[in-house]
């Protein structure tokens, strides 16, 4: 249970139900812990949903790569329950077990595009050190318009602020069992 | 350093997206800061980043004086000197004496700080840390604050963690001084 009482806007008819629609196809369970504890202040929470929803559904970010670097950041940032949810997202999205078995390998394991690497270091390495090499940033160039690199970064920040937030809060969702072992 | 992706002017954007700038302006009474100006290079998604940023500016109960200090907090632990820069100053405006300011790396033992401020602190100190919070610290929030004033300081350090990630991706830094 989360450390302030559940409140969870997002079971009324106050949000607007494409912004829900998004954020559910993004893997946010909005009855959960972390809406329910931003129902304590909802219009900031409305606000937070809109965010969340407007960069998942806008960066145009390849499902599948967007829901690998949803489980490399909130993993690295300690959201492990957030991240099965978005493991279990993957999955649908028809991205392989065996694919996301390889993800702490990402750099080596040939499971994974030069594309794909390019993004995940950029994503593990904004999650753990902030301040992004240059080398790592220039290598999104190769593959990503500015307006895509800036979009990447978006929702790496995106989802960084979220586990910032579900984390110290205790309002991540509840452990999937059946994956747990692996998350 | 240089920005590593092109700062845009009102000028640069599409006619379509000039509104965003100009209800920047209308809402913060300035022109877009480095930062946003950056954003702007995916237009769509500064539009859906003004509002929540807008809202945890003007939308919250939470002391604008404790605000700064938490963001000024993150900003140090992730050495993001534009961060640090930026709200050292709107903390000078709300109202956080400059010793405040000099001292936050000894906030616990320091005493410029009251009970208050030291757990903002110390809540903001950790949770960008290190993510889980340890219980005294969660508890020493709730002596001080309503839980509808805990969860508008958890989303401000949530957020801020996001933009100080941006500043760190796009290479943004503090202007240094003219010698």
């Amino acid at each position: 249970m989360s450390r302030v009482p559940h409140k969870p806007i997002a079971a009324t008819s106050e949000i607007d139900p494409l912004v829900s629609t998004q954020l559910e196809a993004a893997g946010e369970d909005l009855s959960g812990h972390l809406f329910g504890a931003m129902g304590n202040v909802p219009g900031l929470g409305r606000a937070y949903f809109r965010f969340g929803a407007g960069i998942v559904s806008l960066c145009g970010i390849e499902p599948c790569l967007r829901e690998l670097v949803a489980i490399v950041v909130l993993e690295a940032l300690g959201a492990s329950n957030m991240a099965a949810r978005h493991y279990q997202l993957a999955l649908k999205l028809g991205v392989t077990e065996h694919k996301l078995a390889q993800r702490h390998a990402f750099r080596t394991a040939p499971e994974f595009t030069e594309t794909e690497r390019s993004v995940l270091s950029f994503a593990a390495e904004s999650a753990r050190e902030v301040n992004v090499k240059a080398e790592t940033f220039g290598k999104l160039a190769t593959w990503f318009t500015v307006q895509e690199q800036t979009a990447l970064t978006l929702l790496v920040a995106y989802y960084a602020g979220l586990a910032c937030i579900a984390v110290p809060l205790e309002a991540q969702p509840d452990p999937i069992q059946e994956i747990e072992h692996d998350i | 350093m240089i920005p590593r992706v092109p700062i845009l002017s009102r000028e640069d954007l599409a006619e379509s997206d000039r509104d965003i700038y100009d209800d920047y302006e209308r809402v913060r009474k300035v022109g877009p800061s480095v930062i946003h100006r950056a954003i702007a290079n995916a237009p769509a998604l500064l539009r859906a980043y003004m509002p929540i940023s807008n809202e945890l500016r003007f939308g919250t109960k939470l002391d604008p004086r404790l605000r700064e200090l938490a963001i000024v907090m993150v900003g140090h632990v992730t050495h993001s000197s534009y961060e640090v820069e930026a709200h050292s100053r709107f903390a000078l405006k709300e109202g956080v004496r400059p010793e405040q300011l000099q001292q936050l790396s000894l906030f616990e033992s320091s005493a410029v700080y009251n009970t208050a401020e030291r757990a903002v602190i110390r809540y903001a100190a950790e949770a960008t840390q290190k993510g889980l919070v340890a219980r005294p610290t969660f508890a020493a929030l709730q002596k001080e604050f309503s839980d509808d004033v805990i969860v508008e300081l958890a989303l401000q350090v949530g957020f801020y963690n996001s933009v100080v990630r941006i500043l760190g991706a796009f290479g943004i830094e503090a202007e240094r001084p003219k010698s």
